[in-house]
C-alpha cells in the first residue's frame, strides 16, 4: 500500500511539474514576449559599439554567497 | 587556508584545491570517468584534490563555484521567452534539470562537502585564472567563450590584487557561439570540434567574407553583433538556422568527405575571429593603458588566434590561460577570492600544468607483475626513448603527475620522430585514428625556439601558440601544418626535465632539437590518467614501446 502511494505521489509530482511548466510556457511566456517586444522598441542601442559598461560594486564575502 | 574551486554541470567539470593561494592539485572529472568532456558532478576530482591536500572536507575554509547559477537560469528563461514558441522542444527537457540539480548547487555542495559555497561570476572566474596565474603586476584581461551567465566576452583590468571587469558583450552575441555554429554546420561536435575547424582552416582560403558579413557586424572597437536570423541556438535545439543553410548550402554530414567549400568556410571563420581579436586587443590596450595582456575562456584554446595577437605586437607580453575552457574557471574562482576579496598579496604564478594524479614506480611494477607483462628498467630511460624515437618507433611516455587541461605536455604523451613526413599518417593509422587534416605538434628545446620560430624571449610551454616556422628550418615536417605553422611547445629543463632530456638526446642523435608530441589517448577518449589506462591504450593500439616512470614495456 505504502509503495502504491509512493508511486502515485511520484506520478502526481511529475504531472504537477509538467502542468506548472505548461502554464508557464503556454500562458505566461507569450505575455512576457509581448512585453519584451514593447521594451525592445523603447531601447536605443548605442551606435558603433556593442559593449556594455560594467558598474558592479566590489565583491565581498556577502555578495559571493549569492547565486545571483 | 584551503580553498576548493569547482566548475561543473556544463562541460569539462573540474576541481582545484589551493593552500594559501597556491595551487596544490587539480584535475578534470573526464580523466577519472573516461567520458570525454564529462559534465557530471566532479566527485572523483574533488576527492583527488582533497587527498592531495591531505585534508577532509571539514577542513576546507571556502568552496568556490565558478558561476552564478541563478543569473544563468535568468538567461535561460529569457532565451526561452525570446524564442517562444520555437523554444518548446528545448524548454521541457531543460527546466527539470535546472530545478532538480543546477539551481540546487548550493544545497548539493552543502550536502556533499558540509559547507555552503561562494559563487563567482563565470567571466570573473576566467579572468582571475588568467591574471593571478600570469604573475603580471598589471595587465589588460580579455575573456572570450560561448556564454557564461549572460556575458560572452569581457574586457577588464588587473592591477595588483584588484581585478575589475570594465566592458562586456552579452548573449546572444558571442564569438564562441559563432565558432560553434560553424563547427556544427561543418559536421563536428560543439564544444569538441572547434579545434578541428581551426586545423581545417589552414587548408582553405577566406572566400566567404561577404557571407560572414551577413552573420556578424564587427565594430572598430572589436565589439560585434551576431544577426540572429542565421542562428538557432536560442531555440536550444540546433546551432544554425535555415537562413544560414540558404547562405552556405547544405550542412556537411559528420564523417563525410570534406570539400573545398568546407575548408573555405573554416578559413573565413578563422579570419573573422582573428580580425575581431586584433581589434579587441587594440581596444583593450586603449581602455586599460596596460602593456601586458592576459586572456582566458574557451576561445583562447584557438592557438592560431593567440599567435596572431602575439605577432601583432599590440602588447609587450602575453599570458594565455592554457586551461581555456571552463576547467580554468575552477582555478580562477578561488584566486579571485584569495586576492581580490580577502586581499592577500601573493600567489605563485603558473609554472607548469602537472597538477593531476601521479603514480609510483612500485605501483607500476606491481601492476605489470600482476598482469604477467614483461618489462625492463633501462639505465637511462630518456636516452633509450630518444634512440627508439630516432629509429622511427612510436613511444608512449607516462611520467609524473598528469597534466591539467586539454593538452598532453610530456607526462601523458605519445612521442615520435618528426623528421619523417609520413609519420603523421603512420600515427593516425596505428594509434590516433584522427581526421587526416589535423596536424600534430612539435616539442622544442626552449633555447632553440627563436631560431626555429623567431620571437626572441617568448616561451610557449603550454602548446597554446601557433606560429609559422622559419624558412630553412622546416626540418620536422611531420609536426608542421599545411600552411607552414606549428602549435609549438617549448620545453625547459626546470619544469619538464625528462622531456628536455629526451629532446636533448634526440638532438645529439639527429641534430634536430624537436620531437613530435601528441596526447596519450585514442580518438573519442580522454587522455589516460593511470598506469592501468596507459597499459590498456598501449596494448590496444600500434604504439611500439611504453615508458612508465622509467619502466620500459615492449610488445
Amino acid at each position: 500500500m505504502k509503495k502504491f502511494f509512493k508511486k502515485l505521489l511520484l506520478v502526481l509530482t511529475i504531472f504537477e511539474t509538467h502542468l506548472f511548466m505548461g502554464i508557464l510556457y503556454f500562458l505566461l511566456f507569450p505575455v512576457f514576449k509581448i512585453l519584451y517586444h514593447i521594451f525592445s522598441l523603447l531601447k536605443i542601442d548605442p551606435a558603433g559599439t556593442n559593449y556594455r559598461d560594467v558598474r558592479d560594486k566590489d565583491d565581498d564575502l556577502h555578495t559571493l554567497k549569492r547565486g545571483y | 587556508m584551503f580553498i576548493l574551486g569547482i566548475s561543473a554541470l556544463y562541460h569539462d567539470s573540474t576541481a582545484a584545491v589551493f593552500r594559501d593561494g597556491d595551487l596544490i592539485a587539480s584535475a578534470a572529472e573526464e580523466r577519472f570517468t573516461g567520458k570525454k568532456h564529462d559534465s557530471s558532478w566532479p566527485d572523483h576530482a574533488i576527492e583527488f584534490c582533497l587527498n592531495s591536500a591531505g585534508i577532509n572536507p571539514a577542513e576546507l575554509d571556502h568552496i568556490v563555484f565558478y558561476e552564478k547559477p541563478v543569473l544563468k537560469f535568468d538567461r535561460i528563461l529569457d532565451t526561452h521567452i525570446r524564442a517562444w514558441p520555437f523554444s518548446y522542444p528545448a524548454f521541457f527537457p531543460a527546466i527539470p534539470l535546472w530545478t532538480k540539480e543546477k539551481l540546487k548547487i548550493r544545497f548539493i555542495i552543502k550536502r556533499k562537502l558540509g559547507k555552503y559555497p561562494l559563487f563567482v561570476k563565470h567571466h570573473i572566474s576566467h579572468a582571475a585564472g588568467a591574471f593571478y596565474l600570469s604573475g603580471f603586476k598589471k595587465a589588460a584581461v580579455i575573456t572570450m567563450d560561448g556564454v557564461g551567465e549572460w556575458n560572452t566576452l569581457s574586457i577588464g583590468i588587473g592591477d595588483a590584487n584588484s581585478l575589475k571587469i570594465l566592458k562586456t558583450i552579452d548573449f546572444p552575441h558571442s564569438i564562441g557561439l559563432l565558432y560553434s555554429a560553424v563547427t556544427a554546420f561543418l559536421g563536428f561536435k560543439v564544444n569538441n570540434g572547434e579545434g578541428k575547424i581551426m586545423g581545417l582552416a589552414s587548408y582553405g582560403k577566406a572566400t566567404f567574407k561577404k557571407e560572414f558579413e551577413k552573420l556578424i557586424s564587427i565594430f572598430p572597437d572589436g565589439s560585434f553583433k551576431l544577426h540572429q536570423k542565421y542562428f538557432a541556438y536560442q531555440n536550444g535545439t540546433r546551432m544554425f538556422s535555415r537562413s544560414f543553410v540558404k547562405l552556405f548550402g547544405k550542412p556537411r554530414k559528420a564523417e563525410s568527405e570534406i570539400t573545398e567549400r568546407d575548408e573555405n568556410i573554416a578559413a573565413t571563420l578563422q579570419w573573422v575571429l582573428e580580425e575581431t581579436a586584433l581589434k579587441l586587443a587594440a581596444y583593450a590596450k586603449e581602455l586599460t593603458g596596460a602593456d601586458k595582456l592576459c586572456m582566458a575562456g574557451g576561445v583562447v584554446l584557438n592557438s592560431v588566434m593567440n599567435g596572431a595577437i602575439l605577432k601583432s605586437d599590440i602588447f609587450k607580453d602575453h599570458f594565455f590561460l592554457p586551461i581555456g575552457g571552463d576547467g580554468g574557471a575552477a582555478l580562477g574562482g578561488p584566486l579571485y577570492l584569495w586576492r581580490n576579496v580577502l586581499g592577500n598579496n601573493e600567489n605563485s604564478p603558473l609554472k607548469h600544468l602537472f597538477w593531476g594524479p601521479g603514480f609510483s614506480q612500485d605501483h607500476i611494477k606491481n601492476l605489470l607483475i600482476s598482469k604477467d607483462i614483461k618489462f625492463s628498467i633501462p639505465e637511462d630511460p630518456e636516452r633509450t626513448a630518444a634512440e627508439l624515437i630516432s629509429q622511427k618507433k612510436i613511444i608512449a611516455w607516462f611520467d609524473g603527475r598528469m597534466e591539467l587541461g586539454a593538452r598532453a605536455l610530456g607526462h601523458r604523451s605519445i612521442l615520435a620522430d618528426p623528421r619523417d613526413p609520413k609519420m603523421k599518417d603512420i600515427l593516425n593509422e596505428r594509434v590516433k585514428h584522427r581526421e587526416a587534416f589535423r596536424p600534430f605538434a612539435p616539442m622544442i628545446l626552449q633555447e632553440e625556439f627563436s631560431s626555429y620560430f623567431g620571437h626572441e624571449g617568448v616561451a610557449s610551454p603550454y602548446m597554446i601558440l601557433c606560429l609559422p616556422v622559419n624558412e630553412g628550418r622546416k626540418t620536422f615536417p611531420a609536426a608542421i601544418h599545411v600552411d607552414g605553422s606549428a602549435r609549438v611547445q617549448t620545453v625547459n629543463k626546470e619544469d619538464n626535465s625528462k622531456i628536455y632530456s629526451i629532446i636533448s638526446h634526440f638532438k645529439d642523435l639527429t641534430d634536430i632539437p624537436v620531437i613530435l608530441n601528441t596526447s596519450f589517448n585514442v580518438r573519442g577518449e580522454p587522455i589516460v590518467l593511470s598506469p592501468e589506462d596507459a597499459l590498456k591504450t598501449f596494448l590496444s593500439t600500434g604504439i611500439d614501446h611504453l615508458f612508465m616512470e622509467g619502466i620500459l614495456v615492449d610488445k
